[in-house]
């Protein structure tokens, strides 16, 4: 009597995890080793994170990833070479193009979308929506895929922002963005009047209240609970690492820690480096509709300071092949120029750029036309890119999550990642 | 009236509204039958009645959401009546914190914590609150739920459960389909569930038509939507893998396809649609949606009632006896299938009576189970053998009969299939034989017309002929009567001729009409011909779809026995996990048993050997760091005795030579008189001279004694090298005997802990198997609410707050001696007052929902543990503050000068309970190690311990 297809698909995945009930085992079983508790010592290098930075609006192609200079198209900017000869970048990313041989293209993007909410959630979530199912963004679902055991810090973080995002859908809260803005976050500190000592003596107590009750039952939710509170322990031990300012000034100079979107590639790059897996940066306002021309060149002159300090700076710590770069926007921008000297929601033809990871150094994929109107070789789309995200950092992109015994597909099953990118 | 039979002895169930099985044991009250259908289960009484501090936790947080104050808790500990049970139930259900709690309750079960949208989150709250405050029946809310329009400004807040699904189709039928039937059908959107076989695309679409009309009218964006429905909009679908293919009506799970009526077009709206206003919502006269209400409000489907008493049943008992509650099928069955029908059967008899219905629940002895495991688990093995082999033979048996019931499908669906290929050519058929007839129809109608007009065409030329041939006849006889009128005779005879003409023409016309009626009859001898063909094809089509629909009907039958069936199956499995384990335990009891006695003595036989063998390793260890010196020690002393004999062997030969160079330069010196060249050297020469001859001397007097204490060094060290190869060789021989020993003993131990693992796996998969058949309480966490009462409770936040209300009433507005007498305006006194503290504290509560509750519009009821969480515990101000002033629990402790007192109020207070004597010690030695300030700190760090413990935490 059992059907003998299966499609696959997320609403199948909902319904499997919602069959078995297990989501609750599931996530206890993360933290289901609770005998000893390490301490936090420095995290392995080969960690793999990722570094997401959101153009939120959509950031023109043209004057950044794709430029057509001198066509109808083109708009008032020029094409300047980079570190990687034959690759051309327009010239408000200058400090960018030097780096050039630590990043990637991807020029053939068409998503068939030019509304902001459904742009937004396709690249973050790699799938269609579909009513009635919720699915964990690329944050989340790497939190997860990524996770270090027994890491007393967020897995999946978000710059800016406070509190914690509803972003996780299955995989519960503890895989969701908590906002950081440079700060050590809320409650992390001791509050005045109570002591180390007086902390330690408490916490004790605390303990032997807990051993005691465990004798009588002890769930996977009774030790999850308990041990969260030596989570918290170890996280206020590490609360300089929210703190941006604790960076020398030589550091802070280098990101332009002048302006925010600077300040934000630091903590993100501060964070990372403490061992957490996933930062979200994003960087707003992109969405020219008038203009376009005069706000690319202040937003992308202050995207160009901090980006490519980032990427130098992963790569003078030796992150960079740990490190996954992607930057994304909801959609690019129409290569025709509107009567306000701005461009327009376009999801037809239009780039982002990858880097470090096990993304291949100094590649680019896909092709436009010559005045940028329509993508003329290796069109690919969000579940690609979803896909070749995973694919970065050493995921086997069509593995699934185990929840609660349940196999459930981390990206799109009828995708793959674009493979020549992957090295 | 829908009466299913009873299909053998396997099916538990008789369907039917006040028909049920039960009926004949109605005197017994619910709460009873509760208990026996749960101690009747072969698990049988697993843990004892919980403690009555427990009880009265439990009871408090699902009837009140927060849990007891210590007065309460004292009370409640102190009194001895035997039915304080029963009349804590009572108290606590007409409470206006009751309704606060199941408020909150049913808002978070339906809502899922989705903010504001069309329908303000007040506006649906205060919906549910004066709802369960009427107690209204859950047919009559539900129905209020789904069919409210958002029409009436000051009754919108029923709308929000569809507003917040957006209005959506789908969404729609999903939320619906979960939340009011317990049935997650989203899988079965693109067809037949893959993974439950009960789940068909059918059941999807039967809601979905009930829906799908509903849309979001909102003509002005700056007003409030409401909703609205188109009058058309039929429902088919089509399986994306097997392509198969239906329509529907709309229909309830399990029932059949609603009759509707025939609405004649142009006539389908009450209020028209009008282009010219378009603030105009539009009515249709028949609504679907009004349908899904009407027939909630009736209450008669099972699967709705089912849901209820499911939700109803995990909001008591902490988990649903289907779990998750949106999953029923009979893959997923009941952890007690009878019962969950009986209660079902209960809750419709009840009318859908909320309070009522849980009242009973709470009573039971299932809601008081304790939580701790039964001591004599071994004796239960032994016990449970014999009850896993029946449980396996009927397992065997229950799948056998699912098995037969699987092949009697697949025939039938064969016979149906079968059916749809026969019917495929008729339905070819008739489609031709229905064309022939429009062929015919159509070649018929040009002669039929022609034929029509031409007769027509007579008709109206045979009026005029026959008056005029008539009176040109009369005229020409007039003529003949009066031949001199030549005028006359003119006349008549143009009007003969005229006469003639037409007669001619009429003629004519009649041949024409004779031919045509030739034409015709053929051709309506032909539709003739197609329709009886057509008549007889469709009796044929008939009768070729009677079978399909027979087939059909007895496949929807068997699908549901073997609905039936299966349950039985999975709950029988079910049973046999758990009874496995339960017999498995013995041995593994045994073996961790002996396997511990084995490491005793394996522990007992190694400890002389080890204790002879420690002591020898001490003995060399001493005697390798004595042989370590005295080398070093002999090293020493030789390579001082080899340097003085180094000197004695050189230095006369230097000495010599030195003091003729001295005496030869002396000489010289005498013969060059004052050179002071020759007399620096001649000095530094004899000085050099005599000091060597000094060291000389020097080296002499030491080489005796430096030669007796190299050779005593060499004595010592060869002396104790002797010491401890001796020791090295009675170590060795200890060691033989000794490390076999130890290898047996740590093989034992590395046994005992496997062994002790296996046995706690085991005893882990009992008590999750228990306490999810009810068997032991379960341990679930409160919810943020819960949790956010509990601790504004615990901490005396509601006392003091109270305490402050009291005094402010009772200057503003005193009650007047009479008043004080007067029972109903102390009773108002009563529920202003909590309603004023409850208002000046809810704000508190928002912070444990945003940290302890999952996102908006995701399940609510799985835990979850983040870093916020604690750190919001361990370092947050509002606790903090809650500890040192807002709450009274502190300053109360700090006024006792009595441990035992003290430690008793704060365990009270905390946990609903007393302490144990050693938990008193335990507090007493925690204050006393902190100095005197200090010890209103100390209380607050032990009440901190006690609200961050898991006891605290979690519901047992």
């Amino acid at each position: 009597m059992k059907c003998t297809y299966a499609c696959g698909s997320n609403e199948h995945v909902m319904a499997r995890r919602q069959f078995l009930g297990g989501m609750a085992g599931g996530m206890v079983g993360g933290l289901g080793v609770m005998a000893g508790v390490p301490a936090a010592k420095k995290l392995d290098k080969t960690q793999q994170r990722v570094i997401c930075i959101y153009m939120s609006g959509g950031l023109s192609q043209l004057e950044s990833w794709d430029p057509k200079p001198k066509t109808d198209t083109g708009g008032p900017f020029r094409a300047i070479p980079t570190s990687v000869p034959g690759i051309h970048l327009s010239e408000l990313l200058p400090l960018t193009a030097k780096h050039m041989d630590k990043l990637a293209l991807v020029r053939g993007i068409n998503t068939r979308n030019g509304d902001h909410g459904k742009g937004n959630y396709h690249m973050q979530h790699g799938r269609n929506k579909t009513p009635g199912v919720s699915l964990p963004t690329l944050g989340a679902v790497c939190a997860k895929a990524l996770e270090v055991p027994n890491n007393p810090l967020p897995g999946h973080i978000r710059i800016p922002g406070g509190g914690r995002g509803n972003d996780a859908a299955y995989l519960g809260p503890r895989y969701a963005s908590i906002g950081a803005g440079g700060k050590p976050p809320k409650n992390s500190d001791r509050p005045k009047g109570l002591t180390e000592a007086a902390d330690e003596l408490r916490n004790k107590f605390r303990r032997r209240v807990n051993d005691r009750f465990a004798l009588r039952r002890r769930t996977a939710e009774t030790d999850a609970y308990t041990y969260n509170y030596e989570r918290a322990l170890q996280l206020m031990e590490r609360r300089d690492v929210f703190d941006v300012s604790k960076e020398p000034a030589k550091v802070q100079n280098m990101y332009d820690s002048g302006s925010s979107f600077g300040r934000h590639c630091l903590t993100a790059r501060r964070m990372l480096e403490a061992g957490v897996t996933f930062a979200y940066v994003s960087h707003s306002n992109y969405d020219t509709h008038n203009e376009n021309f005069n706000f690319h060149l202040e937003q992308v002159g202050e995207f160009d300071k901090g980006f490519s300090a980032l990427v130098g700076d992963l790569d003078d710590r030796g992150m960079l092949d740990s490190t996954l770069i992607v930057v994304m926007s909801e959609f690019g921008r129409t290569p025709k120029i509107n009567k306000y000297y701005g461009r327009d929601h376009w999801g037809n033809a239009w780039s982002i750029c990858l880097g470090g990871g096990k993304i291949a150094r100094g590649a680019v994929v896909g092709k436009t036309n010559a005045n940028g109107t329509k993508v003329t070789d290796r069109e690919v789309s969000f579940p690609h890119l979803f896909h070749t995200y995973l694919a970065g950092v050493g995921l086997d992109s069509s593995e699934t999550f185990d929840v609660g015994g349940r196999p459930i597909p981390m990206a799109d099953p009828a995708f793959g990642p674009i493979d020549e990118l992957i090295t | 009236m829908m009466v299913r039979r009873c299909y053998g002895l396997l099916c538990l169930f008789v369907i039917g509204w006040g028909l049920s099985a039960f009926s004949a044991s109605a005197a017994e009250p619910l709460h009873e039958q509760v208990d026996r259908l749960i101690v009747g289960s072969d698990i049988g009484l697993v843990a004892e009645s919980t403690t009555d501090g427990e009880f009265l936790r439990r009871l408090t947080l699902t009837l009140l959401g927060r849990i007891p104050s210590s007065t309460e808790a004292r009370a409640f500990l102190d009194d001895k009546s035997p039915d304080k049970r029963v009349k804590a139930v009572d108290r606590l259900l007409v409470t206006p914190a009751y309704v606060r709690q199941m408020t909150s309750a049913f808002d978070v079960m339906l809502s899922e914590r989705r903010g504001d949208g069309e329908v303000k989150t007040a506006e649906w709250r205060a919906y549910l609150q004066k709802s369960i405050e009427e107690n209204k029946p859950w047919n009559v809310m539900a129905a209020e739920i789904l069919g409210n329009d958002a029409v009436d400004a000051k009754n919108r807040g029923p709308a929000k459960f569809l507003m917040d699904r957006g209005v959506e189709a789908n969404l729609m039928t999903r939320e619906v389909s979960r939340m009011f039937f317990g049935m997650d059908l989203q899988c079965a959107q693109c067809h037949n569930h893959p993974l439950i076989d009960d789940y068909l695309q059918s059941d999807y679409y039967g809601i979905y038509a009930f829906l799908n009309r509903t849309y979001l009218f909102k003509p002005d964006k700056k007003k409030p939507g409401v909703l609205a429905e188109n009058p058309t909009g039929d429902v088919s679908f089509k399986s994306v893998f097997t392509g198969d293919a239906g329509n529907t009506r709309p229909r309830l799970p399990d029932e059949a396809q609603i009759d509707e009526p025939q609405i004649k077009k142009g006539e389908e709206y009450k209020v028209k649609p009008d282009k010219k206003k378009k603030n105009l919502r539009p009515i249709p006269k028949y609504s679907r949606r009004a349908q899904l209400v009407r027939l909630l409000r009736e209450g008669k489907n099972r699967a709705f009632a089912r849901n209820m008493a499911n939700r109803l049943w995990a909001l008591v008992m902490g988990r649903g006896l289907v779990e998750p509650v949106d999953l029923h099928h009979s893959d997923n069955p009941p952890s007690h299938p009878e019962l969950l029908e009986a209660l079902t059967d209960r809750l419709m008899v009840m009318k859908y009576d909320i309070r009522g219905f849980v009242r009973e629940l709470v009573l039971s002895r299932t809601f008081a189970r304790g939580v701790d495991l039964p001591a004599d688990l071994v004796a239960r093995s032994a016990r449970a053998a014999a009850t896993l082999k029946s449980v396996k033979q009927q397992l065997t048996k229950v799948t056998a009969v699912v098995k037969a019931t699987d092949e009697q499908i697949a025939v039938v669906e064969a016979a149906r299939s079968k059916g749809d290929e026969a019917a495929k050519p008729i339905a070819e058929m008739l489609k031709k034989a229905e064309a022939a007839v429009a062929a015919a129809k159509k070649a018929a109608g040009p002669p039929a017309k022609a034929l029509a007009d031409a007769s027509g065409k007579l008709a109206a030329k045979q009026k005029v002929s026959v008056p005029l041939v008539t009176s040109a006849a009369k005229a020409v006889e007039a003529a003949k009567l009066l031949p001199a009128d030549k005028e006359l005779a003119a006349l008549a005879a143009r009007l003969d001729g005229r006469a003639k003409k037409i007669a001619g023409e009429v003629t004519a016309m009649s041949k024409d009409v004779a031919s045509k009626q030739a034409a015709a009859s053929a051709t309506g001898q032909a539709l003739k011909t197609a329709e009886a063909a057509a008549v007889k094809v469709r009796g044929q089509h008939e009768a070729a779809r009677k079978v399909i629909v027979t087939a059909t009907t007895r496949l929807g039958e068997l699908r549901q026995t073997r609905r039936q069936q299966q349950t039985q199956v999975r709950a029988t499995q079910r049973r046999q996990e758990t009874l496995t384990a339960l017999v498995g335990l013995a041995t593994r009891q045994q073996a961790a048993d002996s396997s511990r006695a084995e490491l005793v003595k394996a522990q007992a036989t190694l400890a002389p050997v080890q204790a002879e063998y420690d002591k020898a390793t001490g003995r060399l260890s001493t005697q390798k760091t004595e042989l370590a010196e005295a080398q070093a020690n002999q090293q020493k002393a030789t390579k001082a005795l080899v340097s003085t004999q180094v000197k004695l062997k050189t230095l006369p030969g230097v000495t010599k030579s030195l003091a003729t160079a001295a005496a030869r330069a002396a000489a010289a010196l005498a013969e060059l008189g004052e050179d002071k060249e020759l007399a620096g050297i001649t000095k530094t020469l004899q000085s050099r001279s005599s000091s060597l001859d000094k060291e000389l001397a020097a080296a002499r007097k030491e080489l005796p004694g430096q030669q007796s204490a190299a050779s005593a060094a060499t004595d010592r060290a060869a002396k104790a090298k002797q010491a401890v190869e001796q020791s090295t060789q009675t170590l060795g021989s200890i060691s033989k005997r000794r490390d076999p020993l130890a290898t047996a003993t740590s093989t034992a131990q590395t046994k005992a802990d496997a062994t002790a693992g296996a046995l706690n796996e085991t005893v882990e998969t009992l008590s999750k198997a228990w306490s999810e058949q009810f068997a032991i309480a379960a341990i679930g966490p409160l919810s943020p609410e819960q949790l956010g009462w509990s601790v504004l409770e615990a901490t005396g936040m509601i006392n003091r707050t109270r305490g402050a209300v009291v005094a402010e009433l009772d200057k503003k507005s005193p009650l007047k001696p009479e008043e004080l007498k007067d029972a109903a305006k102390q009773a108002a006194r009563q529920k202003q007052i909590e309603q004023t503290v409850h208002d000046k504290l809810k704000g508190n509560i928002s912070n444990f929902v945003s940290l302890f509750g999952a996102g908006a519009g995701q399940p609510q009821s799985d835990f979850f543990a983040t870093v916020d969480q604690a750190l919001f515990f361990a370092n947050g101000g509002e606790i903090k503050g809650m500890l040192a002033s807002g709450g009274d629990l502190t300053a109360r402790l700090a006024k006792m000068s009595d441990d035992k007192k003290l430690v008793e109020e704060l365990y009270l207070s905390v946990l609903t309970r007393k302490p144990t004597n050693e938990e008193v010690t335990e507090v007493a030695e925690y204050l006393k190690q902190r100095k005197k300030e200090k010890r209103n700190e100390a209380i607050q760090e032990v009440t901190w311990a006690l609200l961050t413990s898991a006891e605290f935490r979690f519901n047992h």
